[in-house]
Order: structure tokens, then sequence, then C-alpha cells
């Protein structure tokens, strides 16, 4: 059967059409409210998946993060708080367009481009993902640890400020994935023989306690939100001013979000940001930016949904998530027991090629559903603050009671949430945690498995000629994040002295 | 001072993790590494970065942060261990008085301790979100979520 024939089969015999319209229904609202980003309406509503079908899941898992992306500039736009981290960049244009009357066409902007973004992000999906996935064919044990440890490297180094702030994390979270009975002996490690910790700690439990838990505790020491303005009606772009002048701005959002998707840790924040930028640069009108230019809202908007199809990726192709939304979704994956790579595309076709369609119809939806939706969510947004955290505290412990029907899961994502406050208050970055929980089993079992086949040989990881390149890859990010926060503390200090002797001359 | 402590509480979880991991028993049917061989080799690791964190935190102790600024976080710090605490008063509830009973009484306690004032309109929201949720997850969902004692009392 080919690939199209089994989407259409997903598509019409399944609810995916459904998952897909609520899925990004869910999301726009999810990221119109300031501080719910794309992972934590992913994370809210993961439970919830999991008596599911795999491919119905992942869809759902996927319309989520499209919607949530077209949310966040909602905010963004009315009240000038972004709902997620990556509409922060359409803020600057896009409230100053709303500041002068034209917050309808500044939404507009955003519902259009995103979903050019969108379908353009899908295109890169297709063509990319099987090719890499024939290259994952050639993959021994060795290359797969190396790949693993490629993964946590990029991520840990990618942190900010520190790159030991980004490696604890990384081997905290592999930590954790040791949890359980052990992958060649059986034997229990770390349970306390606490029979729930047999199977080892869930990843969705760690995602949901690190980014949910621990926002909502964040967000209950922060000011209500400011309210908008009520009568808002989006105004679509016409053709000739979408061909036109937004044309330039589109490109670009799409040339970077592709770049920024398919490398792990960037993300949708920094796609926008550097679109944002690519786009004044290239701009007829440059002293527009920062006054209410449309090509402003244009790139950023075109390239974080971009980023929602190409992250994907990376995932698809060898399980290595580059942000949190991609951990969720590997998180889905993982929930149902599809471990990502070759096998799941000869193994469980119909959830690759569903995932594809699901995307596609996502992004129809959101047109349709984004048009519609904008009233329902400024009336969200007007909420008192208090009964949208109380909703979302209650969610958060039915979704995880309802993954084994026991307290025990809600209490350890309490936990995992107090992990990541204090995380967070230490400045250490939750997502290579994440990540070394979703690694941690292909990461040990491989690296188990080189050295029994290699009878203890540790040299076996640079013999294998992928893994050794993989290892390189590693090390030259290591060492490039390094140079790179040596180079700034130097330019940080190097001013500050000049102006001190300047300041201290006669 | 933040880094020094937070290296100092690493460097501890990474002693415990590998006294723990040596304790493990070792089995017939293991490899050469062993159940407790890989995760020795992260706690080594997870020392070493400790000890880098640690270095780090002496040479750049001499950053404060302002007053105002340690008064805010202060603030936010026990904001956000009163709703853990709610959260676990949560937990201790359900079983006891069921799941619409104990998610009817979350709602209200969250949104008084985030300042809504105690209103007949509180009262009702709790009450009939508590209800929705309840329809949802154990009608819709097919979920069933903790009785509480009432079944027993009933009896």
């Amino acid at each position: 059967m080919s690939g199209l024939s089994v989407a259409w089969t997903v598509m019409t015999t399944t609810p995916a059409l459904f998952a897909a319209a609520f899925g990004v229904a869910w999301g726009i609202l999810g990221g119109a409210l300031p501080g719910i980003s794309p992972s934590i309406s992913m994370a809210l509503i993961l439970p919830f998946t999991y008596g599911m079908k795999p491919e119905v899941a992942i869809i759902l898992l996927a319309a989520v993060y499209i919607g949530a992306e077209y949310g966040g500039s909602i905010p963004a736009i009315l009240i000038s708080t972004p709902g997620t981290n990556s509409a922060a960049a359409t803020l600057i244009d896009g409230y100053q367009m709303y500041r002068q009357g034209k917050g309808g066409e500044a939404l507009g902007i955003s519902l259009i481009t995103g979903w050019v973004g969108g379908i353009f992000g899908i295109m890169v999906l297709v063509f990319l993902t099987g090719w890499l996935t024939e290259v994952a064919l050639l993959f021994k044990p060795p290359a797969y640890f190396a790949i693993g440890l490629l993964g946590l490297s990029v991520i840990a180094s990618l942190s900010e400020g520190s790159l030991v702030k980004g490696f604890i994390p990384a081997i905290l979270g592999l930590m954790i994935a040791t949890i359980g009975a052990d992958p060649v002996s059986g034997v229990n490690r770390f349970t306390f023989n606490r029979i729930e910790l047999i199977n080892g700690i869930h990843p969705i439990i760690v995602m949901i306690g690190l980014f949910a838990v621990s926002e909502l505790l964040v967000q209950s020491g922060l000011p209500p939100w400011p309210k908008s303005e009520s009568r808002m009606r989006i105004v679509l772009p016409s053709l000739s001013m979408l061909f036109g002048r937004l044309r330039m701005a589109q490109i670009i959002g799409c040339i970077i979000g592709t770049f920024e998707g398919i490398m792990p840790g960037a993300g949708g924040t920094v796609a926008s940001f550097i679109s944002y930028n690519e786009a004044r640069r290239w701009s007829k009108h440059k002293e527009e930016f920062g006054h209410g230019s449309p090509e402003g809202v244009a790139a950023p908007e075109c390239a974080n949904n971009v980023v929602t199809a190409t992250t994907l990726i990376p995932v698809l192709s060898f399980g290595i998530p580059g942000s949190n939304s991609a951990a969720i979704l590997l998180g889905g994956l993982l929930l149902h027991g599809l471990r990502p790579g070759p096998a799941l595309f000869q193994n469980n076709p119909h959830v690759v090629y569903g995932l594809y369609a699901g995307l596609v119809a996502a992004n129809m939806f959101m047109l349709i559903i984004g048009y519609v939706t904008l009233r329902p969510s400024i009336w969200l947004v007007n909420r008192p603050k208090p009964y949208v955290l109380a909703i979302i505290y209650v969610l958060l412990f039915s979704g995880t009671y309802s993954l084994d029907h026991s307290l025990f899961e809600p209490a350890l994502v309490m936990v995992a949430g107090v992990v990541g406050y204090l995380m967070r208050y230490a400045g250490l970055n939750p997502l290579p945690m994440v990540l070394g929980v979703v690694l941690g089993f292909m990461v040990e079992t491989n690296f188990r498995r080189s050295l029994v086949l290699s009878m203890g040989d540790y040299s076996v990881f640079w013999a294998d000629p992928l893994s050794a390149s993989l290892m390189s890859v590693a090390l030259l990010f290591i060492l490039g994040s390094l140079g790179h926060i040596l180079w700034k503390k130097y330019r940080a200090n190097g001013p500050a002295k000049v102006s001190s002797q300047e300041t201290s001359a006669p | 001072m933040r880094d020094i402590v937070t290296s100092l509480l690493i460097m501890g979880l990474a002693g415990v993790y590998y006294i723990t991991a040596d304790a493990l028993p070792r089995s017939f049917l293991s490899d050469e590494i062993g159940a407790e061989g890989y995760p020795k080799l992260l706690s080594i690791a997870l020392f070493g970065f400790a000890c880098i964190l640690l270095v780090q935190g002496f040479l750049s102790r001499h950053i404060k942060t302002s007053a105002s600024q340690k008064q805010k976080e202060k603030h936010a710090a026990q904001k956000a261990a009163i709703m853990l605490l709610i959260g676990i008063g949560y937990l201790i509830a359900v079983p006891i008085l069921g799941y619409a009973p104990a998610v009817g009484l979350l709602i209200f306690t969250v949104a008084v301790f985030q300042g809504e004032p105690v209103s007949r309109k509180l009262v009702l929201t709790g009450v009939l979100s508590a209800c929705s949720f309840w329809l949802f997850f154990v009608y819709v969902l097919d979920i069933p979520m903790p009785a509480g004692i009432w079944p027993n009392l009933i009896r």
C-alpha cells in the first residue's frame, strides 16, 4: 500500500479528523493563555491520549502544537503579553499594529502566514524524514549510543549561560531512566521496594511535572494577566499583500524555520527572532520595523509554524527531540509502545503517514478554527487567573491519575514539579533532563550491547565510522558552545574595562 | 552562592546514587558491565560536573542579587510552596472525600489563595466544575475516579 493510501485510510477510518480539529482548538485556547506554552498545552492533554489509537493520539498532539503556535500570537498582539515564547518576536510589531487600530490585520497576517509556514514545513518533513530514515538503517549499537549522546550534548550545550548547567540535568535525566528493572539482567534498580517503580518512571510523568507543574508553581507567584478588548475581528490579508509585500518575509520564515526545526535545541523561539531580524534586513520598509510592520508579524509567525513540522524530522528519524514540544510528541509515541526510527516506518506506517495527513488536516482546520475561536480566546484571556490556575491543577491531577488509576502518578508528578521549580531557581534547564529520561533506555542498552559485542573493548565507539563521526560532532558542539560562552564573557568584560580606563583618565 | 549550594546538593545526590548502585545485587544473567556499572559511570560524571559548578560558583560568588529582587523571589517561593501544599492536601483528601468533592475543594482553595474573594459565584463555579469533571472522567472517559469513604458509609 502506498503512503498516500495509508494516510487516506487513517483519515477516513479513525477519528483522526476530529482529533486534528479538537487539537487545534485546544492548542489555540492553551496558547492564548500567557504562561501556557505549546508543550504545556500538549502535556495537559497527553494522559488522555492513553486509550486512543496511536495514530490518532499523535495527530492530536501535533495539532495542539500547531494550534498553540497561532494561539500564542493572540495575547502577544492584543495585550502585549506573548502566549508562547516564540510569539515574543510577533509582539514587537503585532502590538504596535494593534495600537494603531490594526489588531485585526495583525491577527489575520499571523493566521495566514502561519498556515503557509505549516504547509511548507510538512513538505520538508515528508521529503527529509524518508531520506533520513534510510540513513538510520545503517546504524549499529555504537552509532545508536553515539546519536543519543549527540542529542544530549547538543541540547545541553545550547542551554543558556553555562555548559555545566546543561549537562547536569541531562545526567540527572539518564539517572531517572535507570529506575526500574535492569534491561539486561532484570535486577531491580532504585525501586526502593515500590511495585509502582519496577517498570520505571514514565517520561510523561517527568514531562508533565517539569513543564506544567513547575510553570503552575511559577505562575502562582506572578501578577494577573492584563485584560484585552473583547470586540475584535480578524482581517485576512489580501492576495496582493500576501504575494507582494509579505512574500520575502514568508520566504525568510520558511528557510530559517526549516533549519531551526531540524537543529536540536533551537526551536520556534530562536527561529522567530532570527526570521524577524532577517526580514528587517531584507525589507524595503526597514523604518517600519518596531512601529507596526506587517512583515514583522509575518516572518516570525511563518517561521515558528514551519518549526511545528520540521522539528518532527529528528524525532521520527532518530528519536531525538529538539524542543520541549517535540519531546512531548516523542513521549506520546513511547506511551503507545512505539520507538521512532526506521522500524517505525516499516512496522507502523499508519502512524507516520497518518501523522503527515493529520498535520495537513490540522493546518487546514487552523484557518477555520483560528478565525472562529478569536472571541473565545479573548474571553479565556480575560478570565480571572485564579480560576484558570485552579482548572489547570485539576486537569493535571485528573490526567495523571487516569494513566494508571493510581494516586502514585499524581504524587510523582508533584515531585517532578518541585524538582522542575528548584531547577529553574538554580538556573538549570529542564529540557536536557527530559531528553535524558526519554533517551536513557536507548543510550544504556546500546552502550552495553556495544560493549558485549566488542568483548568489553571501549574503542568500539571510535572504531565504528558512524559512531566516531557522531561523537566528533557532539564534541564539536561542546567545544563550540564553550568557545561561544568564553567569547561572550570576553565581550562583556572587555568594554567595561575599557570604559573604566577611559573614565579614570584625566 | 546559588551555584555553590546547587553543586553541593548534586554532589550529595551523586554520592548517594553511587552507594545505592554499588549495593545492587549481582545477577548471573548480567553482562560484563552489570546492572550497577552504567549507573556508577553516571554518578561519577555527575560528580565531576558538580565539581566544575562548585568552582564556577566560587568564581562568581561576588555577583549579588538586589534586596528587592530577593524579596520578590522569596514572595514567589512562598506562594509556590502554598500551591504545592494545596496539591498535597488534594492528594490526601481525594481517597477520603472522593473525586468530585475533592476537586470542588481544590478549585475553591486555589481560587481563594490566588486572591479571588469568597462569593456565591466562586462556590457555584467549584460545584459545577467538580460535577463536570466527574461526569467527563467517569462517564465519558470511563475512568473509575476515587469514590472516597461514601460507598462504605452508605453500605
